[in-house]
């Protein structure tokens, strides 16, 4: 198997863990943009998308409860938590499969000062159970977001077809675009500029 | 930004509309101003930040002047004041 076949594969299972919340999550960064070709709207090019093994997931401040949480379903499947940083939750990685390869993470809006009261950075907040980093801007991301059908006709291991969200290729550009100084992503998950000018998913080493 | 832009490079109208329709109400004012003048601040010249972020595709040759330019184009397209 192919380290792209292992990854789309990662992928499915990730989709099929979160399953029950399809509806109110959006994929975001590179498996967005990855997953752009598959619209109707976008144009064959000769060159594949560029890969990426986070894959970012964009939360509202709330999901609405279900029997079990993100986190459980994900540890279900298989995925390995691995935490970063200090922060209280810690930020999370959830992996799959041993040696690296894809991973998720969730993203979810910081709403209002970015410290509390007592002068702490706002960085992370759990959310279905699962710690999401903190991240201003990520609002714009939720909003009106386009589906795409992921089956086995358009090469994901997933029957029956699951339809997931994915940032509006508009609001993916506005995002992306560099954010005045005082609201740059900071902190842990922090990307120097040339992330929000180049796409994260980009940054491999040339040849 | 680049590869976005060209995916999507004969649909910049619907991402205009998009953009007007259900992003730019939703955000500060001042926000969207940065976003109309992005197109120019970022992509009006080319620089080291657009020459390193042209070298990072790897396996085709992508040059600056040209990431520069689809960039501008569409970001002018999406985020500009009037269609163009």
């Amino acid at each position: 198997m192919s380290e792209q076949d292992l990854e789309v594969e990662a992928f499915s299972k990730f989709i099929v863990a979160i399953e029950p919340w399809l509806g109110e999550v959006v994929l975001v960064g590179g498996w967005a943009h990855r997953l752009y070709r598959l619209d109707a709207r976008a144009r064959k090019l000769d060159y594949l998308p560029l890969t990426t093994l986070d894959g970012d997931v964009a939360v509202p401040p709330k999901l609405k409860k279900e029997e079990s949480t993100i986190r459980k379903r994900l540890l279900e499947a298989g995925f390995e938590e691995e935490f970063i940083g200090e922060d209280r939750p810690p930020a999370t990685h959830y992996h799959y499969g041993k040696g690296g390869g894809f991973y998720a993470e969730f993203l979810a809006p910081l709403e209002g000062s970015e410290y509390d009261r007592k002068g702490k950075r706002k960085a992370t907040k759990e959310v279905g159970g699962v710690s999401s980093q903190l991240l201003r801007y990520i609002d714009i991301l939720l909003l009106s977001p386009w589906n795409v059908e992921l089956c086995e006709k358009n090469g994901y291991a997933l029957s029956p077809k699951r339809t997931v969200q994915i940032a509006n290729p508009a609001s993916f550009l506005a995002q992306k675009n560099p954010h005045p100084p005082a609201t740059r992503l900071q902190g842990q998950g922090q990307r120097p500029a040339v992330y929000a000018r180049c796409d994260r998913g980009v940054l491999r080493k040339p040849g | 930004m680049h590869d976005a832009i060209e995916v999507f490079s004969e649909n910049l109208d619907e991402l205009q509309e998009l953009f007007r329709d259900a992003v730019a109400p939703k955000l500060h004012p001042r926000r969207s101003a940065e976003l109309e003048g992005a197109a120019a601040k970022l992509f009006g010249k080319v620089e080291d930040t657009i020459r390193e972020a042209a070298r990072m595709p790897a396996g085709r040759k992508l040059p600056a002047e040209r990431l520069a330019e689809t960039a501008q184009a569409g970001l002018k397209k999406v985020f500009g004041k009037k269609a163009t």
